[in-house]
C-alpha cells in the first residue's frame, strides 16, 4: 500500500489584515458544552488546503482527494460556512463544497467527471471559510491551493538488457506460413495502437488507452487484413538472461483528447514550464528523481530486483504510478494515475542454438522449456535434467514400438547432419510416436534455445539392450514389439562430448544389476558416460560414435 | 543455418533467380556400410523405371481423413500425408518423395533407414520394400518414387499408394520467383508456376505478406533479402526456386 503524503500547497487568510486579538472568552454563554462553562463567541477562520498532489489527473482512475482543515483561531465552534471551489482564474468551474461545519478536516474529492474534457494547465482550488451565527466578532478566511491539471500516462514499455541481457526470440511462422520468420529481439516489448490523428491516450470515442494483453499466439505475431505484421496494440514476449534487472523504458504520452473549447488533440501538460516536476514510479523499485516525466521523452527505471532469477516462464505485472513534486520538496502519488501491463518474460540461460534463423529460439520453444523447468533450476545442469523428464513424462510422447522409426529428425546423407522438423514437431503433425534422434533432437532444440548447451551423441552399432522403459510405456523391457532387445544405433545428448549424458527417449534400470529385473526407474539427467553404456546395453558393440554433433533446425 | 546442396544446374539457374530442379542424389557416407549391408536391395542396380508421380488425391485411407499435407523437396522429406481419426489424433504418416530417378528414390529410402534403431525385413510390398513383423513400418521403393508408411495396416496402405503411382515421366512443376534487384522496405514478389502448381512463399532477411492482389516481401532492415517458393503439384512433385535483391 502507497502512503499518500498529502501537501499543503497554499494558505491565504482574507480578512485578517488588522490587529490579532486573540481569541476572546465569553463567560456563561449560552450553548456550552464544556464543563467549564466557557465558550467562545470570537469566530477567526482560517482554513487550510491539502492536495493529494500538486498534480491532478484530468482523467484519473479515482476521484482526486482534497481535505479543507477548517480552523477557527477564535477558538468558535458550532458550523462554520464552507465554500470550496475549482477555478481556473476568475472562472468558477465546480463548487466542490458549500455546507457548514465544525472545526476540522473535511474533505471532499475533485471527480474526474468534472475535469475529464478540461485543458491541461493550472487551475486553483479555493476555500472560503465564515463564521457561525451568533459570533461576537467574524473574520471570514480564504486559502488558496493551486493544481496542475494534466493527462499522465505512457504509451510503450520497453524491456531492455538492464544489467544482464534480453535474448532474441522469433516467431516461425507469420500469417500461418510457417517459414516466413519473425525475429522480435528488438520489438518494443508492448505498445498501444494508437491510430493517424488520435490521441495518444484516449482513443477515438474518448476511452482511456489500456496496455494490450500478452500476444497468446506463440507461432505467429499479429496481421492486418493484407498478412503485414502489426506491431502497435501488442505485447510481445521477452526473453531475459536469469537474474537480469531490467531497464524498464516507459514512451510518456505526448497528447490527450482535446478540452471542452474545442480542440481535437492537447498536450498533456507534462514537463510545462508552470507544471510541478512529475516522476514515474514502478512499483517493488524505489523511487528516483531520475525518473522526471516529460512529453515524449523516454524514460529508464532499472527494476531493483530481477523478474526471473531462474529459468522459467513469468506472466509479470507491471505496475506503476506518478508522483509530483510540492514546492517543499515532497513527493506525493497523483491519485488515479497507475497504469499496468502484463508481460510474459522467459528467464533464460541465454541461447546456443545460432543466431539467425531458424535457429534463432523460437518463442513456441522457449515458452513451453522455460514453463517447463518452473524456476526449479538456474543452471546448465539443472535445466538439462528438468527439460528431460519434461520430455520423457510431459509431452505425452511414445516410443515407436514398430521399429523406432525417426518421425521428425532425418540425418542427410550421414549421422553428423541431423535436422529436426521443429514446426511439424510443435504440431505433432506426424503423431505423437517418436524414436532416440526425435528424442535428441527435441531435447538439444529445446535446451539450447533457453541456453543449456547440448548436442547429440550417435551410439553405434548394432548392439544389445538391457531391459529399458522407453518413453511412453510402462513397464520395462524391450522398446519394442517384437520384442527383440538391441538397437541399430541410438542417439543422445551431451554437452561434454559423451562424457555426460541426457537422454529423453528412455529410462534405465538404476539398480545394481541393470540386466535384471527388478527395475528402479532412473531418468537420464547427467548420467556419466560410462555408467550409461553400462545401464543401457553392457554389449562392446555399443560406442560413441558421432560425438558433439549439432541438429539443425527445419521448419 | 543449414543450406541445401543443390546441383550445379539448379544453382546456376537459382543465380538467374529463375527456377529449380529438384535434387536427383543425395550423398552418400561411408559409414553407411553397416546401413547398406542391412538393407542390401537398396544397394543393388537401380532399375530404370520411371514414372510420373502418385496421383496425391487417390492416396485415401479408410476410416481416416487428411488432417495435413506438407510439401518440401525431396532433400527435405518430400510430401507429408498425416492421416488422423475423429478425434484429430494422427494414426497413419505417408511421406512420399518423387525422384528424377531411381537412384535418388533409393537414397531417400536409405536416409529414412538411417534414423531407424530397429531392423526391417525384407517385404513383398513392392519392387524395393522392408517393413516391420506387425505391420506398422514399410518402407519401398517403385523406380523413382520412393514412400514410408507409419501407422497400422502399412501394407494396405502401400497397396493404395502403388496404385496412385501414375505412368510417365517426371515432370516436375516450373517455378520461378521475381524481385526487384533493390528495394526499400517492402516489393512485390511475382511468382509463376507451370501447370497450376500451388506454391508457398517465405523469405530469409524479411518476410512475406500475403497482400490484397499479389504477396509482397517486407525486409527487417537494410540488407540481403531472399525470396523461396516452394512449388509442387498433384503428383507430389516438388520444386523450389529462390530470388535474391537487396533491401535499402
Amino acid at each position: 500500500m502507497r502512503a499518500v503524503s498529502w501537501s499543503v500547497l497554499l494558505v491565504f487568510a482574507a480578512g485578517c489584515g488588522g490587529e490579532d486579538a486573540g481569541p476572546v472568552q465569553a463567560v456563561g454563554s449560552s450553548g456550552s458544552s464544556g464543563s467549564s462553562g466557557t465558550v467562545s463567541t470570537v469566530c477567526r477562520a482560517q482554513p487550510l488546503v491539502q492536495l493529494a498532489a500538486p498534480v491532478a489527473d484530468a482523467r484519473g482512475r479515482k476521484p482526486f482527494g482534497i481535505v479543507v482543515d477548517l480552523r477557527d483561531s477564535g477558538g468558535m465552534r458550532g458550523p462554520h460556512p464552507l465554500k470550496v471551489v475549482f477555478s481556473k482564474g476568475e472562472t468558477i468551474i465546480k463548487v466542490l463544497g458549500d455546507s457548514a461545519h465544525e472545526p476540522g478536516p473535511v474533505t471532499l474529492a475533485l471527480d474526474p467527471a468534472v475535469t475529464r474534457d478540461l485543458e491541461t494547465g493550472g487551475y486553483t482550488i479555493t476555500a472560503t471559510a465564515g463564521c457561525p451565527a451568533g459570533a461576537s466578532e467574524s473574520k471570514p478566511g480564504e486559502a488558496k491551493a493551486p493544481l496542475y491539471l494534466a493527462r499522465l500516462g505512457m504509451t510503450q514499455l520497453d524491456v531492455r538488457a538492464g544489467d544482464g541481457a534480453r535474448v532474441d526470440l522469433m516467431y516461425h511462422a507469420v500469417d500461418k506460413q510457417v517459414g516466413n520468420v519473425f525475429p522480435i529481439g528488438s520489438a518494443v516489448a508492448s505498445r498501444m495502437a494508437i491510430g493517424a490523428g488520435e490521441a495518444d491516450l484516449d482513443d477515438a470515442n474518448g476511452a482511456l488507452r489500456t496496455f494490450p494483453k500478452p500476444w497468446a499466439d506463440l507461432d505467429s505475431p499479429p496481421v492486418d487484413d493484407n498478412g503485414v505484421v502489426v506491431e502497435d496494440g501488442v505485447t510481445f514476449p521477452v526473453s531475459l538472461r536469469v537474474g537480469t534487472k531490467p531497464d524498464l523504458v516507459f514512451s510518456p504520452a505526448k497528447t490527450a483528447q482535446g478540452s471542452n473549447t474545442g480542440q481535437r488533440l492537447q498536450p498533456t501538460g507534462l514537463g510545462d514550464a508552470a507544471a510541478p516536476p512529475v516522476r514515474v514510479v514502478v512499483e517493488g523499485t524505489p523511487a528516483a528523481e531520475s525518473s522526471i516525466v516529460k512529453a515524449g521523452e523516454p524514460v529508464t527505471v532499472r527494476m531493483a530486483a530481477s523478474p526471473v532469477p531462474s529459468v522459467a516462464r513469468v506472466e509479470q505485472a507491471f505496475r506503476w504510478h506518478f508522483e509530483a513534486k510540492a514546492a517543499d520538496g515532497k513527493w506525493s502519488e497523483v491519485p488515479g494515475s497507475d497504469q499496468e501491463v502484463t508481460v510474459r518474460l522467459y528467464g533464460v540461460l541465454g541461447n546456443t542454438q545460432g543466431t539467425a534463423a531458424p535457429e534463432l529460439p523460437w518463442v513456441a520453444v522457449v515458452d513451453d522449456a522455460t514453463a517447463a523447468v518452473k524456476g526449479t533450476a538456474n543452471d546448465a545442469a539443472g535445466t538439462r535434467a528438468a527439460l528431460v523428464r519434461h520430455i520423457y513424462e510431459e509431452m505425452g510422447l511414445s516410443y515407436d514400438r514398430a521399429q523406432g522409426a525417426s518421425h521428425y529428425t532425418a540425418y542427410a546423407g550421414s549421422y553428423s547432419n541431423a535436422s529436426f522438423r521443429l514446426a511439424r514437431f510443435l504440431k505433432r503433425s506426424s503423431g505423437s510416436i517418436v524414436n532416440c534422434s526425435d528424442c535428441a533432437s527435441i531435447l538439444s532444440t529445446y535446451s539450447n534455445m533457453v541456453g543449456a548447451e547440448l548436442k547429440y551423441t550417435i551410439i553405434l552399432s548394432g548392439f544389445n539392450l538391457n531391459p529399458i522403459l522407453g518413453i511412453g510405456a510402462t513397464t520395462f523391457g524391450s522398446p519394442f514389439n517384437s520384442g527383440r532387445l538391441s538397437f541399430s544405433y541410438h542417439a543422445v545428448t551431451s554437452d561434454d562430448a559423451a562424457a555426460t549424458i541426457y537422454d529423453a527417449t528412455l529410462a534405465v534400470d538404476g539398480d545394481t544389476t541393470p540386466a535384471e529385473a527388478p527395475y528402479m526407474k532412473k531418468l537420464v539427467q547427467g548420467m556419466s558416460g560410462t555408467e550409461y553404456l553400462q545401464r543401457l546395453s553392457g554389449d562392446p558393440r555399443a560406442k560413441y560414435t558421432y560425438v558433439d554433433q549439432t541438429t539443425s533446425v527445419a521448419f | 543455418m543449414s543450406t541445401k546442396r543443390l546441383p550445379s544446374l539448379s544453382e546456376a539457374l537459382v543465380a538467374l533467380g529463375c527456377l529449380l530442379l529438384p535434387a536427383s542424389a543425395h550423398a552418400q557416407s561411408a559409414g553407411d556400410a553397416p546401413l547398406r549391408a542391412t538393407y542390401p536391395q537398396l544397394a543393388s542396380a537401380p532399375s530404370a523405371a520411371l514414372y510420373a508421380g502418385v496421383a496425391l488425391d487417390r492416396v485415401t485411407l479408410p476410416g481416416l481423413h487428411l488432417r495435413s499435407r506438407d510439401d518440401q523437396t525431396l532433400e527435405s522429406g518430400g510430401v507429408t500425408l498425416a492421416f488422423a481419426d475423429d478425434q484429430e489424433n494422427v494414426q497413419t504418416t505417408v511421406q512420399i518423395a518423387v525422384a528424377p530417378d531411381a537412384a535418388g528414390a533409393r537414397s531417400f529410402a536409405l536416409g529414412y533407414l538411417r534414423g531407424v534403431s530397429g531392423i526391417l525385413d525384407p517385404s513383398g510390398a513392392d519392387e524395393i520394400a522392408y517393413a516391420d513383423g506387425s505391420d506398422r513400418t514399410l518402407v519401398a521403393v517403385h523406380g523413382n518414387v520412393a514412400y514410408v508408411v507409419s501407422g497400422a495396416k502399412a501394407a494396405s496402405v502401400s497397396a493404395i499408394v502403388k496404385r496412385a503411382i501414375t505412368g510417365g515421366s517426371p515432370t516436375f512443376p516450373v517455378v520461378r520467383v521475381a524481385l526487384p534487384s533493390s528495394f526499400e522496405g517492402s516489393a512485390p514478389v511475382t511468382v509463376t508456376t507451370s501447370g497450376g502448381a500451388k506454391y508457398r512463399l517465405r523469405a530469409t532477411g524479411g518476410y512475406v505478406a500475403r497482400g490484397s492482389d499479389r504477396p509482397s516481401v517486407r525486409a527487417f532492415g537494410p540488407g540481403p533479402i531472399t525470396v523461396i517458393a516452394v512449388a509442387s503439384d498433384a503428383f507430389g512433385r516438388v520444386t523450389e526456386a529462390r530470388t535474391s535483391a537487396v533491401a535499402r
